[in-house]
């Protein structure tokens, strides 16, 4: 017994034993290792504060004794101490006393225009060189074009080359010198005339910017041409100031890295904010990553005019964020102008502040591709459960302090709409580091996040994109996509902006000559340069404003260069700096015509992204001053336009509201003008293909067409367009047999115009005839929103007297918030019918017999609001029509 | 001997059967199997490639082998998933390898993660919060709490599915207490979405009160769910200018379902900024 007991026990053991051997990960002999090892971090900080000590106590070096030669580059400073500066090593005789009247950098803006557009200021000491001044040479033939694009590719790999050697580095300027930043501008730019020579060829200018030593020559002159010599002054008047520029100037590379790696408004300010991180946060410039944290926070606070105080905040937050391992890999790789995306989020108050970030970086940690979707992670609520509205103040109220004003986090756990949600979504991947931005749509909000080098969008509903973050000023998607890949191909764009920065300042010295071959060679060598473009306009606008050949040929350059991928950038480009200047060159329209359906040709379809080509044939449609050439060049457009699939409902479309706008104070040539348009639009619309292979194009740009004719509140169009739809695309409408019971009368709405108050994405505006079905006995398909005062609105062709409307709905009509038929006799001034519907699962039925109603519109409204995800299929209004 | 040798594999048998039945379950699809009707799987999922800090948490738990974790993650079915940033095809292969055709459940936020999901794949809770996964011993008491809570809950719905009448409603109405957990096909009920709020607006105080308080006797609400009722409640009373009164009393009604919730604290917040200046008046 006792022995069988041994043994039963001895079995137990045994298996337990060989349990533990089978337990999974079974080893537990490991000690638990650091999680983190904060006091390693906390011990690396304190040594990284010491050493920026150091370094800003080593920065104050002896003066060099620069040149006493000068230059003179326009300033209009009236600081005291930066007057000093400006005194300083100026001959009296080159020095203009009436500063008053000179602009504060080296370009200046034209009266007319664009502000992006601008001059160079010639400065005032430049001799005039026989063969230079006020010459713009004729154009380069292809050939010399072609070489030059070779030569520039050289001149690019040897960049790149250059990217793994040590920077070139040159200490011939000290903090001390560069408290007179015009004995520097002097010194330097005399010795890079003093190479180019006086009529230096492209070849010429090519091998100079080939040399390093060279190229931080060019550096230091853009840099004082671009932040301004009193503005450079006023910043190196304070000693970390000083410091700062000088260890800028001093290194090629840190150079490179602040003037080429976007806009540099603002770089005087740019360049006192990243003073004001050395000093207030000890930063180490030597540092790479704190270097690029701070030049990309600084240019890009300064540029957007954003507080000191906040700029710092985000230093500081992205700074320890990367030296905490908080932030996400890609960051550690991110180039310099993917970084100024990133640390020059916007909403610094709100969800780019500081705490706000910190809390998303914590806990909303995805890979890049998670944040498209983290949008989600926010309850949609109009209202919040308490019913205010997110547009008031107490919808985050009380939970404000509980959430310690983190908005990432109220929103989180009370919900919000689209603002918050694309929000949430790409703050979540700005604070973990990653490329991201809001983007406005229209009545909504969305968001794009960089996913590898490509921009994907979430949350969008619609085609128009307004991008919250831009380096020029455009918000539309395609120049997001247009700056990708511009900064992408790294070293052509970096020779190009050098070739533009040359031609910048040869042109201040009056070489304009040079300065034209300059220009011409930027943009042949990267024409996605779109500042280089900018420049090479400006200066031509400066230089020949009405050299028809000259403009003609910068307009056929950037059709052909860029006009086949990036239609949108193009349209842009030629609409705003081109057609100003050429169009008054060309009195002849069908010369003028043919230009404009050039650029078509390079479209077959909307390209990166369905865009808006109303601004261009705006611009065109300018030069028409008679209706008899408006018709023409209409007729033009739709002939060209009408065969494309995806430009022949714009087209429609904008033809639609151009003609609306027509007014010459004639009124019979006025209205003349628009039946003769009404017919060639009905001429065009009838031409369109029915044919199965034709259909769908057909369908969506006359839903296109329709939806403007709705927008305008055009019934004879909406119904026009209505009609032909039924004729070319029978197959696309329903066939319903509805059931109902009517009342006296006409249907007088079937004449009219419908329009609902829901905002439609792409794929809904496509389906716009369907709307003009509703009207209709076989029905069609309208969404619908009841929001307060918005709802279905139908316009009757004529004034009626009401007898009643039945409405009929897609799904089973809910009762929770009661309904309202209001009518009005202008649209504006509306008055409730005061009858009560009576709703029988889908059919909804106001009886208007003693109601006594009248009126010419007639709409549907609800009270409250709700998202509500449905449709309505038929609305039959019925009554008489006045006479 | 015969009978011991028989012991013997029974007891093999036994202990094998239980450690089969938790510790690291390799696919998904196998540790849903294990889990069966009543018991959790955990998932540890961690940013494999984009950040330290998962690389961090990974390796304290998993790879070093924090002895006390994994003295309580061996007792449960737990799978470890890489989350990848940009997968190359070797680190899709692993990821597919690991949860076949399913998808990670909702309700994760943000990685490294613990989630707990049922049998059913159903997403029951987490730890995944920055103060939760602070360091192991964080970790660890947060997971350990959710899962005595997802025991509790558990134990709770499998009494109430064998009772009825009131019993039922008690046991149901405990179940749906334990916060943090997410009942299992539960639908949040949700005043702003559904139409409460718009109801509301066309009550009076009084039928407003009658409203609510019927609503509330239902036990199939979870106590958020209880105070998102009584804020859409006060939030009714506030714009329609009830007595500041009845208003604190429906605010600290509301607080004290859960202090700790959101709402808790929303209604804390919203009896300092609304009613206490009412009050001063």
């Amino acid at each position: 017994m006792t022995s069988n007991l041994f043994k039963m026990m001895f079995a137990v053991v045994a298996a337990v034993a060989l349990g533990f051997v089978s337990y999974p990960l079974g080893g537990m002999i490991m000690d638990l290792l650091q999680w983190r090892n904060d006091s390693a971090v906390a011990a690396q900080r304190k040594l990284d504060d010491e050493r920026n000590r150091r370094l800003n106590s080593n920065r104050l070096v002896s003066n060099d004794s620069p040149s006493q030669e000068t230059i003179v580059i326009s300033d209009n400073s009236t600081d005291d101490s930066s007057a000093d500066d400006w005194q300083q090593g100026f001959d009296d005789s080159d020095v203009d006393t009436d500063s008053s009247t000179e602009p504060e950098s080296s370009s200046f803006m034209f009266a007319d225009g664009d502000p992006a557009l601008v001059g160079i200021t010639e400065e005032k000491d430049a001799p005039e060189v026989a063969g230079q001044t006020d010459v713009v040479p004729e154009s380069p033939s292809a050939a010399q074009r072609g070489t030059m694009t070779t030569s520039g590719k050289k001149l690019a790999e040897v960049l790149e080359k250059n990217k793994d050697s040590k920077p070139y580095t040159n200490n011939e300027f000290s903090a001390q010198s560069w408290t007179s930043p015009s004995q520097v501008y002097s010194t330097v730019s005399k010795r890079v005339l003093g190479k180019l020579g006086e009529k230096p060829s492209q070849e010429e200018i090519l091998t100079f910017l080939s040399s390093p030593e060279n190229r931080r020559d060019l550096a230091i002159i853009s840099l004082c041409r671009k932040a301004g010599l009193g503005e450079l002054a006023e910043v190196t008047s304070d000693p970390m100031g000083a410091n700062v520029v000088a260890s800028l100037a001093s290194n090629l590379q840190w150079l490179t890295d602040t003037l080429y790696s976007g806009p540099t408004n603002s770089l005087a300010k740019g360049l006192k904010y990243l003073a004001s991180i050395c000093a207030n946060r000890g930063a180490d410039l030597n540092d790479p990553v704190t270097r690029r944290i701070a030049i990309t926070t600084a240019t890009e606070f300064a540029r957007e005019g954003w507080s000191e105080k906040d700029m710092l905040e985000r230093f500081s937050y992205y700074d320890s964020s990367y030296r905490e391992g908080k932030l996400n890999k890609i960051f550690d790789t991110l180039d310099y102008w993917e970084t100024r995306i990133v640390t020059g989020n916007r909403e610094c108050s709100s969800w780019g502040s500081p705490r706000s970030l910190a809390w998303q970086r914590d806990n909303v940690r995805l890979p890049a591709e998670g944040y498209l979707s983290a949008c989600t992670q926010l309850v949609y609520r109009l209202r919040n459960v308490a019913g205010d509205s997110v547009f008031s103040g107490d919808y985050l109220a009380p939970i404000r302090a509980a959430t310690n004003d983190i908005t990432a986090l109220a929103y989180r756990e009370i919900g919000g709409v689209c603002g918050a949600c694309s929000h949430y979504g790409a703050y979540g991947a700005l604070a973990a580091g990653i490329p991201a931005m809001t983007m406005g749509e229209p009545g909504h909000c969305a968001y794009a996040v960089r996913v590898g080098n490509e921009w994907k969008m979430s949350y969008s509903i619609y085609w128009q994109h307004g991008m919250h973050k831009t380096f020029w000023g455009l918000h539309d998607w395609e120049f997001l996509i247009l700056a990708q890949d511009l900064y992408s191909d790294k070293y052509t764009t970096l020779a190009s902006d050098l070739l533009s920065d040359v031609g910048s300042f040869l042109a201040a010295r009056r070489l304009t000559r040079s300065a034209f071959d300059c220009f011409d060679a930027a943009v042949q060598l990267q024409p996605r340069n779109w500042p280089a473009w900018l420049a090479f306009a400006g200066f031509l606008k400066q230089k020949a404003p009405t050299d028809k050949k000259r403009w003609v040929d910068l307009l056929s350059r950037i059709t052909d260069t860029i006009g086949d991928k990036y239609h949108n950038v193009a349209a842009t480009f030629e609409a705003r700096y081109i057609y100003p200047q050429v169009l008054p060159l060309i009195p002849n329209l069908s010369e003028r015509n043919k230009l404009f359906a050039a650029f078509f040709k390079k479209c077959e379809s909307f390209g990166i992204n369905h865009w808006d080509i109303d601004p261009l044939l705006d611009a065109q449609f300018e030069g028409c001053k008679t209706n008899e050439d408006r018709l023409k060049f209409m007729k033009s457009v739709l002939s060209t336009l009408i065969s494309k699939k995806d430009y022949s409902g714009a087209a429609l479309a904008w033809g639609m509201k151009a003609a609306g706008k027509v007014d010459d104070g004639d009124t019979a040539a006025t209205e003349k003008f628009q039946q003769d348009f009404s017919k060639l639009l009905t001429s065009f619309m009838s031409r369109m293909g029915s044919g199965k292979k034709d259909m769908e194009a057909t369908w969506a740009g006359l839903g296109e067409a329709i939806f403007t004719a709705g927008q305008n509140g055009d019934t004879s169009t909406f119904q026009a367009i209505g009609k032909i739809a039924l004729n070319k695309c029978k197959a696309k409408f329903p066939k319903y047999k509805f059931k109902f019971r009517a009342f006296p009368g006409k249907v007088v709405s079937s004449t009219g115009l419908i329009t609902t108050a829901v905002t439609l994405d792409e794929g809904g505006v496509k389906q716009s005839c369907l709307h003009w079905g509703v009207l209709q006995k076989n029905g069609g398909r309208i969404p619908f929103k009841f929001e307060g005062k918005n709802g279905i609105k139908v316009k009757l062709d004529k004034a009626s007297d009401l007898t009643g409307l039945v409405a009929l709905f897609e799904c089973p009509i809910a009762k929770d918030r009661p309904f309202h038929l209001e009518v009005s006799d202008d649209g504006q001034n509306w008055v409730d019918t005061q009858v009560d519907p009576e709703i029988t699962d889908k059919i909804m039925r106001f009886d208007l017999k003693k109601a006594d109603t009248s009126g010419r519109f007639v709409r549907l409204i609800r009270e409250g609001d709700k998202w509500e995800n449905s449709n309505i299929l038929g609305f039959y209004v019925y009554g008489k029509p006045q006479k | 001997m015969i009978r011991c040798l028989f012991l013997l594999i029974l007891s093999l048998l036994l202990v094998i059967g239980t450690h089969a039945q938790a510790g690291l379950t390799r696919s998904y699809s196998e540790a849903l199997k294990k889990a069966g009707n009543d018991k959790p799987v955990i998932l540890f999922c961690y940013g494999a490639n984009f950040d330290q800090v998962g690389k961090a948490t990974y390796d304290a738990i998993i790879h070093n082998k924090d002895r006390e974790f994994m003295r309580m993650l061996n007792k449960e079915i737990y799978v470890v998933v890489p989350i990848y940033q940009t997968p190359s095809e070797k680190e899709q292969a692993e990821f597919k390898r690991i949860m076949g055709k399913h998808k990670l459940p909702g309700g994760i936020w943000s990685y490294p993660c613990f989630a707990i999901v049922d049998g059913q794949g159903n997403f029951r809770g987490a730890v995944q919060s920055a103060t939760q996964m602070e360091n192991p011993k964080a970790v660890q008491e947060a997971l350990t709490k959710l899962l005595e809570d997802f025991d509790k809950q558990q134990k709770l719905l499998t009494q109430a599915t064998r009772s009825s009448g009131a019993n039922k409603e008690r046991l149901m109405r405990e179940a749906l207490s334990v916060t943090s957990i997410k009942p299992p096909n539960h639908e949040t009920f949700d005043p702003a979405n559904n139409g409460m709020v718009q109801k509301l607006q066309l009550m009076s105080i009084a039928e407003a009160n009658r409203y609510i308080r019927g609503t509330l006797a239902s036990s199939s609400f979870t106590p958020v769910e209880r105070q998102m009722i009584m804020a859409a409640y006060a939030g009714h009373l506030r714009r329609n200018n009830a007595p500041v009164e009845l208003l604190r009393a429906v605010y600290t009604e509301m607080r004290n379902i859960d202090p700790t919730s959101s709402y808790g604290a929303y209604a804390e917040g919203a009896l300092e900024i609304w009613v206490s200046p009412l009050e001063k008046k």
